[in-house]
């Protein structure tokens, strides 16, 4: 089995499987560019070390998973936000972290992790109201007392016809 | 980092995940950002239940029964249905107005959500939130042009035409249709039964001089023969009652779902008065025909909230009501003389069998 270095944003080097590396479509295409193993490290500038140690272990644990269907696009708001038990446990995390390795995932072109990650945050948007919400990742009421007015305005339109 | 800090293709995909209209309403109310990706138009089709085959798009607020994806809808159906037997969609939105001016003070809406801990019906835990800020309020309620190849054509004799139903810029604002004019009179039609007469409409009150009936037809898609629309659905001899925006007014409608009031608007069950000073301007022997696009939406039965003299928030009792208004853009054809049928309770199934149905493509107006 052959191996890969990755080098991360803090120019830590890590080793992994190229199969694991190249869950990662970013670096697969970028494997198959360079058309053999390369023997330096491949730098992911806008990964830190933690987040990558932590791509990798998703990466690991997922090496066999069949690739994902290609036309996800169109069902994507049909899919629930399920995920499996695995994935779950991986995503307890704190959000810095959890935003962190969705970025990561986008990045590195990791959809299946991308989801996962989406798919977590999403269920902490669920069924929450807009203070909740709020709360959870505090995120300040930016609606101003201006746009009340503007709405009171138009009703008031409404009401002289 | 901070969930802001995300691009917004990131956020979009996250919320992408939230299709049920109660989570897009939280949503749209935390932040200004995610307010406006919900204003796109991914997200606004994705607020629509659309019903086949017609392509007609009603808004979950009144309409999230059906949705697979919302689990508290499928709470309210399974639930909150069977003990109280009425529609669980129609609990969802509300509004209290004053009773006195007529003027709404707010909009809410019941969220659910489940708590396995109470019983006797476990799940069921509403929380009304007030929503009034909500830009879904000004989504229309029905929506023909976001489903595909959705489009009205109307028949003049011979020759067909496409109605364009509603222009969106051309649709009234519901906040605005509601507060000026909360309770709008109304009269009350049925469904004659049958197969030929299904789109035919019977009057059940109106001190009117002429009734028109009007017939919609959607295109099956590209290439395809218009086809007449059905009611495949809906049971001959059921007890169906759709509201009619009559000018006058007797008692409002119960018991038709917004699903069921929809397929009647959209399938041309809409009336139009003539008015009486054009009265004069009618040849005797002959009838008036005219088509339509759309003309009017059905809200939800709304829980009626009133304040007494001293400022007490009631509730009325009674069944809950369905309310209709007239909307801004219909869009009518000129009116057309054909020669007078027979007195409209003499409407022979056969003569229509004989001429395929095609005489009632035409919208017919009986001068009684």
């Amino acid at each position: 089995m052959s191996q890969i270095t990755l080098l991360s944003s803090d120019n830590v080097e890590m080793k992994v499987d190229k199969e694991v590396a190249e869950r990662s479509i970013l670096i697969k295409n970028m494997l198959e560019d360079v058309g053999e193993t390369p023997d330096q490290a491949i730098p992911i500038p806008n990964v830190n070390e933690g987040v990558l140690r932590k791509v990798i272990e998703w990466c690991e644990h997922h090496r066999n998973d069949p690739p994902p269907p290609a036309d996800e696009d169109s069902d994507s708001r049909k899919k629930s936000t399920d995920i499996e038990e695995w994935d779950q446990k991986f995503m307890q995390v704190d959000q810095e972290m959890l935003f962190e390795i969705i970025l990561a995932a986008n990045y590195l072109d990791i959809k299946p992790l991308l989801d996962v990650g989406c798919k977590t945050v999403a269920n902490m948007i669920k069924g929450k109201s807009p203070e909740e919400i709020r709360k959870t990742f505090n995120i300040q009421n930016d609606f101003t007392p201006e746009e009340e007015d503007q709405i009171r305005r138009e009703n008031e339109w409404a009401e002289d016809r | 980092m901070h969930i802001h800090d995300l691009p917004t293709e990131l956020h979009i995909q996250i919320l992408k995940y939230l299709p049920s209209i109660s989570d897009q309403i939280s949503i749209s109310l935390t932040c200004q950002r995610w307010q406006s990706i919900l204003n796109a138009p991914d997200f606004q089709r994705s607020r629509y239940n659309f019903l086949p085959p017609y392509n007609i798009g009603i808004h979950k607020f009144f309409d999230d029964t059906d949705n697979p994806d919302s689990s508290e809808s499928r709470l309210f159906t399974d639930q909150f249905k069977s003990p109280y037997g009425h529609e669980p969609a129609a609990t969802r939105l509300g509004c209290e107005y004053n009773c006195d001016t007529g003027k709404i003070a707010s909009y809410y809406y019941l969220f659910g959500h489940r708590d396995n801990n109470e019983q006797p019906y476990p799940g069921i835990q509403s929380t009304k939130y007030n929503i009034s800020k909500c830009p879904f309020l000004d989504e229309p309620l029905i929506n023909h042009g976001v489903g595909p190849e959705a489009r009205i054509v109307s028949f003049e004799n011979s020759n067909s035409m496409v109605v364009n139903p509603m222009e969106n810029r051309e649709i009234s604002r519901y906040r605005k249709l509601i507060s000026q004019d909360p309770i709008r009179p109304m009269t009350v039609g049925e469904y004659a039964t049958g197969d030929c007469l299904i789109r035919t409409l019977r009057m059940t009150t109106c001190h009117c001089e002429c009734q028109c009936f009007c017939s919609l037809l959607y295109s099956g898609g590209p290439g395809s023969f218009l086809r007449h629309m059905r009611y495949g659905d809906v049971p001959c001899g059921s007890e169906l009652k759709i509201v009619w925006p009559a000018n006058l007014a007797s008692k409002p409608s119960v018991n038709a779902t917004v699903r069921e009031a929809a397929k009647a608007a959209v399938d041309g069950v809409l009336i139009e008065h003539l008015n009486k000073r054009d009265a004069g301007t009618l040849d005797p022997g002959y009838s008036y025909v005219r088509s339509f696009g759309f003309a009017a939406v059905v809200t939800a039965p709304w829980n009626t909230v009133y304040y007494d003299t001293k400022g007490n928030k009631s509730y009325y009792k009674g069944k809950r009501e369905c309310r209709w208004w007239d909307l801004e853009g219909i869009h009518y054809g000129p009116w057309k003389k054909v020669h007078r049928r027979l007195p409209g309770d003499d409407y022979n199934i056969q003569r229509l069998q004989r001429h395929e149905g095609k005489i009632v493509d035409r919208m017919e107006t009986l001068l009684i």
